[in-house]
């Protein structure tokens, strides 16, 4: 816990000594023959907001349950991947100079993701069986700090751009929702389902997230503002599952469940919408080349 | 400027630094808390766990009791584990050995259990490799062996087992090779209840499951708990007496003491007193003839109506102490810590969820930790063996 504090307060700090660094680089241009230079540079403050879609990328498979027979690989589970779209808002602090900017967008962002384990036990006959479907739905918050490099091709209203990045991100919330259904044949062939379990499930991940990601959008900007959509994809690095923690949640372990190793895999669609911090004179009034 | 860009660029590395750290830990870190159930994808098969124990290797050997609609008696099967829990093997012994009985007991040669030979009711004396593979050592002439143990002091088994001829209750000291050393006999009394009955009615499975059980405290000082002159009692005494020195009496089979261990002169035991439950975590032996009731406890009224209890003494944090391990109403395993000096509960913890759990053994592991066999009933139906592992730091977590 003490860590993560350390983390946030120098975080804060980078984004001070960010936002520092790039006041001190600003020049009033006071007349036309710096009107080149002057909008050669920008400093750019909006909000973004969008949706992501999430992979989980299981590396080693766990399971509560230990199969006696040799058939460990029933308890597998079935990930359904990109499937369930998350939120994501945030800001957009982007310095550019000429076609190239480094953007930083801050965010909060929910990482949706499900998976599926089916069971089946049945008597030598077969006459007599239950299938049951246990369906996890798993979500994660959390405040992301990336920092993109982006690249502009065009010049004029509308700007076609690629970027690149590394994120840092930090849980500050987890949860799982389990719901089982199934078909009872031995006691009458009646399908049911039973009442959803919630639980927190923030113990299960680790804290922090890093991560790469690369995408492209484009920029268009309208009268003083500058509209930005976007797609990027994003992976991290390492393992997310509190491999320590696996097993200790008793709520979850105790109804069979088990997180694998996984690691993140996701898009991000966004729209922000920017607004310039330098400007000419009224007579000269332009902000971006 | 510079001096902006310097502390930039400080801060971002600081960050990867200790965001790094974590993750490394991270991604080297294993689990020291395992939850497992053992399943076989069968409708009609069931397991009950009888006794646990850890290997040299760090795994866990567990001894079951199996059944299918058409079993009489519990048949006998020997799971092997690594230290995760992950299983590694099933050995199951012939359908006429029945009704395994713990203790596991762990000797230098090897890991031995009693159990019956369903033909001629006599007991079997069953080595167990660290593999989980068996040996049958030999038959002794002693009919429905009830409970067993290893006493440490002398380096021989204790085996408690009725004798229907004589209507006694017979402890005998036998040496690995299953030759018999001594043997006391007490007789189980006759009046208008009929402990016979109830003993029989234990072993088919038609009746309530009775706590029985033996043990030493190492120092010549015997006990059983068993029936005695028309209760289910606990009954202690010197080697080669013959005479009781104390015994606890309890009522019938609705009243008795359900669970004990013994070192130096003390006991920490439970009772059951007509379906409640109490704790007694430091009793001094007093030599006499005493009733149960007389004797106070801590009333647990959480715990299910005549659910068995297990107890034994585990250190934490160079502390001693006395772990009793019970099922609750709710269908958890509920673990109740207690001081052995001053009897303060020290922490309880409940494991378990959604399919009800109950606990059958529970062992101390090699790092500091406690290990469970119990049973759960998946999807409230099957029932398989389960195993928690509760690691060191999750103990001292607990107890506070």
């Amino acid at each position: 816990m003490r860590r993560q504090c350390v983390c946030f307060l120098l975080l804060l700090l980078t984004c001070i000594a960010h936002n520092s660094f790039a006041q001190r680089v600003q020049k009033r241009a006071t007349s036309p023959s710096g009107l080149n230079d002057f909008l050669d540079k920008q400093l750019f403050i909006g909000i973004r907001g969008g949706m992501t879609l999430a992979k989980a990328l299981p590396t080693e498979r766990y399971s509560v349950f230990s199969s006696t027979t040799g058939n460990s690989s029933r308890y597998d589970k079935n990930y359904h991947n990109f499937s369930s779209p998350g939120p994501v808002a945030g800001i957009d602090i982007t310095y550019k100079y000429l076609g190239l900017s480094v953007s930083l967008q801050p965010n909060y962002r929910r990482y949706r993701f499900i998976y599926e384990n089916d069971y089946v036990w049945r008597d030598s006959t077969g006459e007599w069986s239950l299938e049951l479907n246990y369906r996890q739905g798993n979500h994660l918050d959390y405040i992301e700090i990336p920092v993109f490099v982006r690249y502009e091709f065009l010049q004029g209203a509308l700007k076609p751009f690629i970027q690149a990045g590394l994120t840092y991100g930090y849980l500050f919330s987890a949860g799982k929702s389990v719901y089982i259904s199934g078909q009872d044949a031995a006691s009458g062939g009646q399908s049911f389902d039973a009442a959803p379990v919630s639980e927190n499930a923030r113990e299960l991940f680790i804290k922090s997230q890093l991560g790469y990601a690369a995408g492209a959008g484009l920029s268009w900007d309208i009268g003083n503002i500058r509209l930005v959509f976007d797609v990027v994809y994003r992976r991290n690095t390492h393992i997310i599952t509190n491999r320590e923690q696996r097993f200790t949640h008793n709520r979850l372990a105790g109804s069979g469940d088990a997180m694998d190793d996984i690691k993140l895999r996701s898009f991000t669609f966004s729209i922000g919408c920017l607004f310039p911090t330098r400007f000419l004179n009224a007579q000269y009034y332009k902000t971006s080349k | 400027m510079h001096i902006f860009k310097l502390i930039h660029y400080c801060l971002i590395l600081l960050i990867a630094g200790f965001c790094s750290c974590g993750i490394k830990k991270n991604n080297e870190a294993e689990p020291q808390t395992t939850v497992k159930i053992y399943d076989n994808e069968s409708y009609t098969d069931s397991y009950e766990p009888v006794d646990l124990t850890q290997t040299t290797d760090k795994g866990f050997l567990i001894l079951a009791e199996r059944r299918d609609y058409q079993s009489d008696f519990p048949r006998v099967t020997i799971l092997k584990t690594d230290e995760y829990g992950i299983f590694n093997s099933e050995n199951k012994l012939p359908d006429d050995f029945v009704n395994p009985v713990g203790k596991l007991i762990k000797t230098p040669a090897g890991y031995y259990f009693f159990c019956m030979n369903r033909l001629t009711l006599q007991s079997k004396l069953i080595l167990v490799t660290e593999e989980g593979t068996f040996t049958e050592v030999t038959e002794l002439p002693l009919t429905y062996p009830l409970a067993a143990a290893w006493d440490q002091g002398s380096g021989q088994l204790m085996l408690l087992s009725y004798d229907r001829e004589e209507k006694e209750m017979v402890i005998s000291i036998l040496n690995p090779a299953g030759q018999s050393r001594s043997q006391q006999r007490f007789e189980i009394g006759f009046g208008d209840f009929d402990a016979e009955a109830s003993i029989i009615k234990h072993f088919a499975g038609t009746g309530p499951r009775l706590p029985f059980f033996c043990g030493t405290n190492g120092e010549g000082l015997y006990f059983f708990n068993g029936y005695y002159r028309y209760a289910l009692s606990l009954v202690l005494y010197k080697a080669g007496t013959g005479i009781p020195q104390t015994v606890i009496y309890g009522y019938r089979d609705e009243r008795s003491i359900n669970s004990a261990i013994a070192w130096d002169n003390n006991f920490a035991f439970s009772k059951s007193e007509y379906g409640s439950m109490y704790f007694i975590p430091n009793w001094e032996n007093s030599a006499g003839l005493l009733s149960g009731s007389d004797i106070k406890g801590y009333p647990i009224p959480e715990i299910k109506e005549n659910s068995p209890v297990t107890v034994t003494k585990i250190p934490v944090n160079n502390t001693e102490y006395v772990v009793y391990g019970t099922s609750t109403r709710n269908g958890q395993i509920g673990l109740y810590f207690y001081t052995g000096s001053d009897k303060r509960l020290a922490g309880n913890h409940y494991l378990g969820f959604t399919n009800p759990y109950e606990i059958n053994a529970l062992t101390a592991t090699s790092d500091g930790g406690i290990a469970i066999a119990g049973q759960t009933w998946i999807a409230g139906r099957f029932s398989r063996i389960c195993l928690f592992k509760l690691s060191k730091d999750d103990l001292s977590d607990i107890i506070h």
